[in-house]
């Protein structure tokens, strides 16, 4: 088997390992926002329930999630794939971490812009939508960027719940041809490869919301 | 019989932090009348603003706006705040403009104008940009409605941050003093807009303003605010000829020196 | 099926042992870490182009794949080159590089935030590279780390599971193991998730105390 040959075994792998970074994102994404903003709700329960999922995520290890949700889980009666086990539990990890840069952002937007939008008589869900979260978004991107590749190295944990992702297949590969330098440096590479991908597709989107836009002046 | 006035406060308390800001302030502005508020820093002259643009809460005392209470006392030394439909409705009378813009970094000028009357008033796009544009014309800025606030002067925005007030209508303006965080040669044009403001609408004015050479030309009225009190309150020519006060006194004479 | 509180005090004991050896983990891999981290930290700072190039990118490319394929190479990869370690130093190795890359980013920070008045008083006094580092620069640009180092060590702590794919008999591979033998994998499971959970949270709190005591820049 040459190189060329071990890389073709790896594919399925990759898609694998693509599409639940790709699809865990998506619900990072939206459980960030929303427990983001709920942190900064004034109402307690909603701040409370928020408090509750980002401490128990960001807590307990993303892998123990994992064996919890595979393992443990069903012994509740809760019976899902591990496919499904992998999107979830990753998406909600890191969408935890995620919630905290949302609410971080949002806080940093300085005061006097909430003034401004009082005085102009937005109502709070109005300024936050058009006026507040607009701004934060900008300050979200990049540490939004560094999960996403936290995301992308915390796919290779499902290939321990049995999921045959990039991790999975190289060490299949290695077991049936023992040429684990290779493997492992090939699927290494990939990985850095997405990586440096996702950062480019981070950037682009950071440049397309700050086009025409100067930060660098302090009102 | 008086018309009764537009802004009525009434023995107001306001404490920052253990700190007395207002202690017991009163004050009445008439229906278009152009009132200027100067005196020392910290005398709680921008806190009377904020106060009346709901931004700050008060201990105590009573508050009107064009007839509704802000903070309607009940008797016995408390006293609360209008709250959802009312208080939007007073905020809807009221307007500020800030002494550091407060421009939203992240849209362009017109959008900057524009934003409130759409997503506030509900009016259409088309009628509001046609109204912001005669706006920015009349603040001199119809050929900066693309650009954004990071690549204007700091006079070019305060007059944004005018033309982003009175779009909205509202009966009383607040101005705290926005000309301080200028370049001495930008604050010209920026009085120049207020004045001009000041002498062609009928709008009820409240300004805060160390330029006390404008106050002169434009009040009708000018209270010297200190340490949270109104301690004079007369015609610009009668206070800054003859003030009564020693304190009144001692601070023309600092700030007209200087 | 409900959770079974006889069994799961059976087992306690069993659980705390190997949580032992998951701080132990933590704790080597963190020594390792914060010796590992400030020599790329200041082998980035050399005047050699070659050498701040190969430290930059190899922190880039440690930091953006996967610790677990980390600990594969070195657990499968080095002993065919002659270096072979026991599972758990190979825990330790992986933990330590894989963290040195992210606390040489916040000595790099810490680092970049000593004014440049100070290096150049530094040369002033006609310091040599050692002295400067070590009475000028280091202890000016040490204590604002602190916190997010503390942060990365909390980090590290979590990822301490990772190492049951080797076999390393830590917290979850203990867990693990009792589930497989006993058919109940809710309750050794769930004793894991809350000794995680516990440790972060009180760890979190003194975090924030650090933050506090060292006002850091972010």
């Amino acid at each position: 088997m040459d190189t060329l040959e071990l890389m073709k075994n790896l594919l399925p792998g990759l898609k694998i390992t693509l599409v639940i970074t790709l699809s865990s994102a998506l619900l990072a994404f939206v459980a960030a926002f929303a427990a983001g903003l709920a942190r900064l709700s004034k109402v307690r329960l909603l701040r409370a329930l928020a408090l509750v999922y980002i401490d128990f995520f960001r807590g307990t290890s993303a892998l123990v999630q994992l064996f919890w949700a595979y393992f443990a889980l069903p012994l509740l009666g809760i019976e899902l794939n591990a496919m499904t086990v992998g999107i979830v539990v990753l998406g909600l990890n890191i969408g935890a971490y995620g919630a905290e840069v949302v609410r971080g952002a949002v806080q940093a937007v300085p005061r006097n812009q909430w003034d401004a939008a009082a005085a102009l008589n937005f109502t709070h869900a109005t300024a936050m939508r058009r006026i507040i979260l607009p701004q934060a978004l900008v300050a979200m991107l990049p540490p939004f960027g560094n999960l996403l590749i936290e995301l992308l190295k915390s796919t290779a944990l499902v290939s321990l719940i049995t999921l045959s992702d990039l991790t999975f297949e190289a060490q299949v590969l290695r077991a049936s041809t023992l040429r684990s330098a290779e493997i492992f440096i090939i699927v290494l590479v990939i990985y850095f490869l997405i990586a440096q991908a996702l950062n480019q597709g981070v950037k682009m989107i950071e440049k397309r919301f700050t086009l025409g836009r100067d930060y660098g002046v302090i009102e | 019989m008086e018309e009764a006035p537009i802004v009525s406060m009434q023995d107001v308390r306001k404490r920052f932090g253990g700190l007395d800001v207002l202690c017991g302030l009163d004050l009445e502005v008439s229906r278009g009348q152009k009132r200027v508020l100067i005196g020392p820093s910290g005398a709680g002259k921008s806190t009377v603003l904020r106060i009346l643009m709901t931004l700050e809460d008060i201990e105590s005392g009573a508050i009107r706006i064009d007839g509704e209470y802000l903070w309607m006392p009940d008797g016995e030394g408390k006293t609360t705040k209008a709250k959802g439909e009312a208080l939007r409705r007073i905020r809807g009378k009221v307007g500020m403009v800030f002494q550091h813009f407060n421009l939203f970094p992240h849209m362009n000028v017109l959008r900057n104008v524009c934003e409130a009357p759409i997503h506030v008033l509900g009016l259409s796009r088309k009628s509001v940009e046609e109204r912001a544009l005669d706006l920015l014309d009349r603040v001199g800025l119809g050929d900066k409605a693309s650009a954004y606030p990071a690549h204007l002067s700091g006079g070019q925005k305060q007059r944004v941050a005018i033309a982003r007030a009175l779009v909205m209508q509202p009966k009383v303006m607040l101005f705290d003093e926005i000309t301080s965080a200028l370049d001495p040669e930008l604050v010209g044009e920026v009085l120049g807009v207020l004045k001009d403001v000041a002498l062609k609408t009928d709008i009820t004015m409240l300004i805060v303003t160390h330029e006390i050479g404008f106050a002169k030309e434009i009040a009708d009225r000018v209270a010297y605010v200190d340490a949270g009190r109104i301690l004079e309150d007369e015609t610009p020519e009668r206070l800054l000829r003859n003030p009564q006060h020693e304190r009144t006194k001692k601070f023309l004479k600092t700030v007209l020196t200087t | 099926m409900i959770f079974d509180w006889r069994f799961t005090l059976e087992i306690t004991p069993m659980l705390l042992r190997a949580f032992l050896v998951t701080v132990e983990a933590t704790l080597v891999g963190m020594a390792i870490a914060l010796v590992a981290g400030l020599v790329w930290a200041i082998l980035r700072r050399s005047r050699r182009r070659l050498l701040t190039g190969a430290a930059s990118t190899l922190i880039e490319f440690v930091r953006s794949t996967p610790l677990l394929i980390q600990i594969y190479f070195i657990f499968f990869v080095l002993p065919e080159f002659g270096l072979q370690f026991a599972p758990l130093t190979t825990g330790f190795i992986a933990l330590g590089l894989h963290y040195s890359a992210y606390t040489a980013e916040v000595y790099r920070a810490g680092i970049e935030g000593v004014p440049k008045g100070q290096w150049e008083a530094a040369v002033a006094l006609n310091m040599g590279r050692y002295r400067m580092w070590r009475s000028v620069i280091l202890p000016q640009a040490l204590p604002p780390a602190i916190p997010a180092l503390g942060n990365y060590l909390v980090a590290m702590f979590k990822d301490t599971p990772m190492l049951a794919a080797i076999t390393v008999m830590e917290l979850l591979q203990t867990a693990k193991l009792i589930g497989a033998q006993s058919f109940r994998y809710l309750e050794p499971l769930t004793m894991t998730g809350v000794l995680f959970l516990l440790v972060s949270l009180l760890s979190s709190q003194f975090i924030r105390r650090l933050e506090l005591r060292f006002a850091v820049r972010p």
